[in-house]
């Protein structure tokens, strides 16, 4: 199947469904996870950028970063990536702006994740 | 109870049983030279057809490989032994696989329940493996992950939590993220590197999503036996699991010393 845009890559949800056991029930389980838990993430960057808590920001901007790598988000990987690197070197000047976009990224993600039929992803 | 020792022996032995020497259940080594356990079943089954007695299969390697597992329970071994086997181990075995015979069925219940990827104590059960990681997504696809591979990880979500679990219950293999708020991978292990006594020592693998060679220098250099990244994959999990068997094993980790304590091998 093709996706309309490159915002999930379909090989790192082929290579998770492989690696979890080729079971789809477990896939749409861990999805599900993600499109629930995605948006908390960003919040938490938010609220860690209002607050200036580096340390919850560099957390936060950590976690989303690895579960997308997961889900094939690789854009929204990168930009996660760049502002944990940022944060974790007290170099962070734009936050907010930074944020914004990772949340824009992160609710194409989710809802491409969302309209997906894994019964479409080859095991 | 009859003792063959080499080739020649063995063809006596077939000779024996081939002859109507009848065997309850016989305990097969598995190296032995000119003719491994293996090809000895193969000739005792030929010989005695349906009338073969129970076979259990003696061996002083954890066999490992699926394939091998499959191949024993394929030629109809009752058990796999590893030794050395505690008495009452050898017991169950021989215990089990005449029960069986006398019932009429042929079945391998250890042989089959060994059909799994995991990586082997001693006694045949898989490690046992302490996943922890503050990632909920991370901590399941972990576990599906080990779980797949025949394991039966515990898991939990933080640095403390993971010390404590290690100071509560032994575990073979902890798989630490090192990312994680208030008491890091790092932190963690070096607490259960100091409280733990050596023989009882997890064999720890950081896991970590920040994959640079300079970190790894530092995770080995703070206690950690081996190194993954995330996402995990899983032939590089399986070698480090393999790994840490080979690691425990060669140390005599305390609790397999004691397991196999009152060992007859």
């Amino acid at each position: 199947m093709a996706l309309a845009d490159d915002t999930i890559e379909l090989p790192a949800l082929r290579r998770l469904l492989e690696v979890i056991g080729g079971d789809r029930a477990d896939l749409v389980e861990l999805i599900d996870d993600f499109v629930g838990g995605a948006p908390e993430l960003v919040a938490q960057m938010q609220a860690a950028s209002s607050a200036g808590d580096i340390a919850a920001l560099t957390r936060a901007a950590h976690t989303l970063k690895s579960n997308a790598r997961d889900f094939g988000a690789v854009r929204l990987a990168a930009m996660c990536a760049e502002l944990e690197r940022a944060s974790r070197e007290g170099a962070v000047f734009d936050a907010p702006v930074s944020i914004a976009a990772i949340a824009q990224e992160e609710e194409k993600a989710r809802t491409t994740l969302g309209a997906l039929n894994v019964e479409d992803i080859e095991a | 109870v009859a003792y063959f020792q080499n080739r020649l022996k063995q063809s006596l032995g077939i000779e024996r049983i081939a002859g109507g020497a009848d065997f309850a259940v016989c305990v097969i080594d598995y190296l032995m030279p000119e003719m491994d356990g293996l090809e000895l079943a193969r000739a005792i089954r030929q010989e005695k057809g349906p009338a073969t007695p129970p076979l259990i299969l003696f061996s002083a390697s954890t066999p490992s490989g699926a394939d091998f597992r499959q191949k024993v329970a394929g030629m109809g071994f009752s058990a796999i032994l590893t030794k050395p086997a505690k008495s009452r181990h050898l017991l169950k075995a021989l215990s089990d696989a005449v029960r069986a015979d006398a019932e009429g069925k042929a079945p391998a219940p250890e042989a089959k329940r060994q059909t799994t990827d995991a990586a082997c104590r001693p006694d045949g059960t898989p490690l046992t493996v302490l996943l922890v990681d503050d990632n909920r997504i991370d901590q399941k696809v972990g576990s599906k992950i080990l779980v797949s591979l025949g394991y039966k990880p515990d898991v939990v979500s933080s640095g403390e939590e993971a010390a404590r679990a290690c100071f509560a219950e032994h575990y073979d293999v902890v798989l630490m993220d090192i990312e994680m708020p208030d008491m890091d991978g790092i932190a963690a292990t070096a607490l259960i590197r100091q409280k733990l006594p050596k023989a009882l020592q997890p064999y720890v693998v950081a896991l970590t999503a920040n994959a640079m060679a300079r970190e790894r220098e530092r995770y080995l250099r703070s206690g950690m036996d081996d190194y993954l990244s995330k996402p995990l994959d899983v032939a590089a999990l399986t070698a480090s699991l393999r790994a840490a068997t080979e690691f425990l094993a060669d140390r005599g980790s305390g609790v397999w010393a004691h397991e196999m304590g009152d060992g007859i091998g």
